[in-house]
């Protein structure tokens, strides 16, 4: 409007300069009135600007304090007694239970202790010790609320802009989506605040000042390592279901329902493939043909979902599954089936200890083993003679079922060891071969 | 935009906001909308005309070939070869054995320039304006793989067009490298000036970038907000010895190099900080590309305020010296502190008295836990500053007071 009202004004005061001086009276009379209005419009704005300004200033408030620097990356106090989450990789290059320097706004130089490490979820857990009075902390929100839209703030050390600082770099933007399925970040917030690397760690808090995510990944183009628009943080409630078995320190497992085939190609709710005989998925009933719809309470809409609901939980989790079995014999009804989730592959300290074969399992379940779809050049496995195509039934004499299997049996071999296993050929023919296994902290 | 537009949400929390959710967005809008067009009249367009620069002849040929590029390049201490006077004293300043990064040289197109006087003072980026840095040793032979870096660049004039039209030449007045500042002047009067805004922003308040598309010429806005003030803004890759200024506003606002030099606003449409030149993927070599990344640099209005009557007056101001210890560090074998790998002869740390193997855990108020802590605490300091050090020898603990000196050219660290 003010563009407008300037305009009108210098208009009429061209013209008025050519009129009687009463003219011009009116004309300067008139554009006050008129810029008066256009005032009081702009005040009620500003009013509201300040408050959204206000709103940002009192979230950063609450959370500010609480942000550290770790190991160049970011993370965040959640609890006054010194509790510090952060990424994985951030500390991936810690020994469990060793020391790290942590620096917080003040600046401030604390230490903490690397207390428990989930490697899959990319989630790590820190101890501050050795203070005596509480510490700045910022609680773990509620990431299930979130809703495309939402304004939240991102806190971190991008480019290791803090320095001896300790002041986080501060991004404002929104949840661009919740429920990514990224991999490991199986049910990532996307947002569009700007996080770029050394943002890895630090949180992702609300207008509550609560952490409702952990920044962790950014969305890249051409390798070129700066913010795309998109970055992904895994959610406080998955950091919230890890917290106990961080805490206890040790192995932290990831749940899974053993024995669960889902068919990756089904659009509505996540529909089971295969249920493997004598498996968990069996005694807790389900059946090839099922459409999950619920689980853990939350509403399931494709496969993808469901194995994003299952990796926000630990290993023992108990829990419950919405099913619908129309096409199985069923009425249509929603049914619940109840199991505790088993293991999913071991925990590995670090990567560079992990055994390493060099295929990559393809999404299409085949029955009696796992199809690769890819055999990576150069690695034991293509030096063994094993092809894209293959299906691989056996390794190191324990059969092979689902991909999540691949894993867990690796996570028992050591690099530098010679082992066995047997392929079906996409002929049909079943080849015994023997591989020197690598070490995957050389990839 | 997006930001904008999503602040809707906020309508949850803004409970003493009485306004519905529309009008929160809408209200926004319209604010930024007038912050942009209060800016525009004052935000003009720049051509700077440059011509190629040709690099120093090559020495002759080495006996050895070039290393490979994948090869740190080699820069041993006190091996460094005599300093050639550099043609830029506005320019970045870069260390011997340094090839000037590519995305310190200006890509093609227009700039732009803040009217801060109606009688014709403008304000941009130095790094606009600034003949391109030259290295002080020719770089190394690039790879065969590497597109051909494009050769430094001299200003030969500066063309301003007004939002009326007009076309006029400007020259420079003042320049401030430290800030990133140059102050132009044109044979103009009654043009609109910004006015600077009282007090300097806040962390988290919303900030719009406004600057003007090429072509068109109409004006062009990103949003986005405060992120951090008091930053050391680099104004060369730390590693190789950049000095910094601590006074930036770090912006998450999109900042390219088209909108370098543009005016950062408030939503009330005053000026809180100059755009300054895109420099933040500095520290990450795989991201020396120059996109933006939501990690820009700004002048804040304090600093233009203290400075702007200077530059007018026709100040240059000098470069400020790189504080010098004289020392090289490594990592101390008890995993605390700073080692003295090399303490460089004649420096101000000989001059002190440190010796090789001294390992420093306190410099001034900052405790050593690695070099990078002493780096920080040196740059920081100022010339002619002393700096008190905590050392260990041996089994001794010291205290040694060093009088930082100034980096003496070619020399890193």
């Amino acid at each position: 409007m003010t563009p407008d009202v300037c305009g009108f004004a210098f208009a009429a005061c061209r013209w008025g300069q050519r009129q009687t001086t009463n003219a011009k009276r009116l004309t300067i009379l008139f554009f006050l009135l008129f810029a008066c209005v256009a005032r009081a419009d702009e005040a009620d704005d500003l009013r509201v600007v300040a408050e959204v300004e206000r709103a940002i200033g009192a979230s950063l408030a609450k959370a500010r304090p609480a942000f550290c620097v770790v190991e160049g990356g970011s993370g965040v106090v959640i609890t006054p007694d010194g509790w510090l989450v952060t990424n994985h990789h951030v500390v991936a290059r810690v020994k469990m239970d060793a020391r790290v320097r942590v620096l917080m706004p003040g600046p401030r130089r604390l230490s903490a202790r690397l207390v428990g490490s989930d490697r899959t979820g990319d989630i790590a857990l820190l101890k501050i010790e050795g203070e005596k009075e509480p510490l700045p902390f910022a609680p773990l929100g509620d990431s299930e609320r979130l809703r495309a839209g939402e304004v939240v703030i991102a806190l971190g050390n991008p480019f290791s802009y803090v320095g001896t600082s300790g002041e986080p770099t501060v991004t404002v933007g929104i949840v661009s989506a919740t429920h990514r399925y990224e991999g490991g970040y199986s049910d990532a917030i996307q947002t569009d605040a700007p996080v770029n690397p050394g943002n890895s760690g630090g949180p992702l808090v609300n207008l509550a000042g609560e952490v409702v995510g952990v920044n962790g990944r950014v969305a890249v183009r051409f390798g070129n390592r700066v913010n795309t628009g998109v970055g992904y943080a895994i959610p406080a409630n998955q950091v919230r279901n890890f917290l106990p078995a961080l805490q206890k320190g040790g192995p932290v497992l990831h749940g899974v329902v053993e024995g669960l085939g889902l068919d990756p190609a089904a659009w509505e709710g996540a529909r089971v493939a295969k249920v493997a005989p004598g498996s968990t998925a069996e005694r807790a009933g389900f059946r090839a043909g099922d459409v999950v719809v619920g689980a853990a309470g939350l509403a399931i809409g494709t496969s993808s979902r469901l194995a994003g609901v299952i990796g926000t939980f630990p290993a023992g989790t108990a829990m419950e599954f919405a099913i619908r079995r129309a096409e199985t014999g069923g009425d249509g009804a929603v049914e619940t089936l109840r199991c505790v989730l088993d293991p999913a592959g071991q925990p590995r300290a670090a990567p560079a200890n992990d055994a390493w074969l060099g295929v990559v399992p393809a999404d299409e379940p085949v029955e009696g083993g796992v199809k690769l779809a890819e055999v990576r050049p150069g690695s034991p496995a293509a030096a063994g003679g094993v092809r894209a195509g293959d299906v691989l039934t056996l390794l190191d004499g324990k059969e092979l079922r689902v991909p999540e299997d691949l894993a867990r049996i690796l996570a028992d071999l050591k690099p530098g060891t010679e082992t066995t296993l047997r392929v079906r050929r996409e002929s049909g023919d079943e080849e015994d071969l023997t591989v020197r296994l690598a070490a995957r902290g050389a990839r | 935009m997006r930001l904008a537009a999503a602040l809707v949400a906020l309508l949850a929390v803004t409970a003493s906001a009485k306004a519905g959710e529309d009008d929160v967005s809408a209200a926004i809008e319209r604010q930024l909308r007038r912050a942009i067009a209060r800016a525009a009249p004052s935000v003009v367009r720049l051509e700077v005309t440059r011509v190629p620069v040709p690099e120093a002849p090559l020495p002759p040929a080495p006996a050895t070939p070039a290393p490979p590029p994948e090869a740190p390049v080699p820069n041993p201490e006190g091996k460094a070869p005599a300093p050639r006077p550099r043609p830029s004293p506005g320019g970045p300043r870069f260390p011997d054995g340094a090839t000037p990064p590519e995305y310190f040289r200006r890509p093609p197109g227009p700039a732009v320039a803040v009217v801060v006087d109606p009688e014709g003072g403008l304000v941009t980026s130095l790094w606009n304006v600034s003949d391109d840095p030259v290295p002080e040793v020719p770089s190394p032979a690039p790879s065969p793989a590497a597109p051909p870096a494009p050769a430094p660049t001299a200003v030969t004039g500066i063309q301003v067009l007004l939002p009326d039209g007009r076309s006029l030449p400007a020259r420079v007045v003042g320049t401030d490298p430290n800030d990133d500042l140059a102050y132009l002047k044109i044979e103009a009067v009654g043009l609109v000036a910004l006015p600077l805004a009282a007090q300097d922003p806040r962390v988290g308040d919303l900030v719009a970038v406004v600057s003007r598309a090429p072509g068109t010429g109409t004006p062009a806005a990103t949003l986005g907000n405060v992120s951090a003030s008091g930053r050391l803004r680099q104004t060369a890759p730390l590693e190789e010895g950049g000095a910094r200024s601590g006074t930036a506003l770090q912006l998450s606002a999109r900042l390219n190099y088209g909108n370098s030099g543009g005016a950062v606003v408030n939503l009330r449409g005053e000026l809180v900080g100059l755009a300054g030149h895109v420099t933040h993927v500095a520290t990450d070599p795989d991201a020396r590309k120059g996109q933006s990344s939501g990690v820009g640099f700004a002048t804040p209005a304090s600093r233009l305020r203290v400075l702007l009557p200077r530059l007018r007056a026709g100040e240059s101001i000098p470069r400020r010296a790189t504080p010098y210890l004289g020392v090289r560090m490594g990592p101390a074998p008890s995993g605390e502190g700073a080692a003295l790998v090399e303490v460089v002869g004649g420096s101000p740390a000989e001059k002190a008295g440190l010796r090789r193997d001294d390992v420093v855990l306190v410099a001034g108020e900052t405790r050593v836990e690695s070099s990078l802590d002493l780096r920080w605490a040196i740059q920081q300091g100022d010339v002619g500053e002393s700096l008190r050090l905590v050392v260990i020898r041996g089994e001794e603990r010291l205290e040694v007071t060093v009088t930082l000196g100034a980096r003496p050219d070619g020399r890193r660290r």
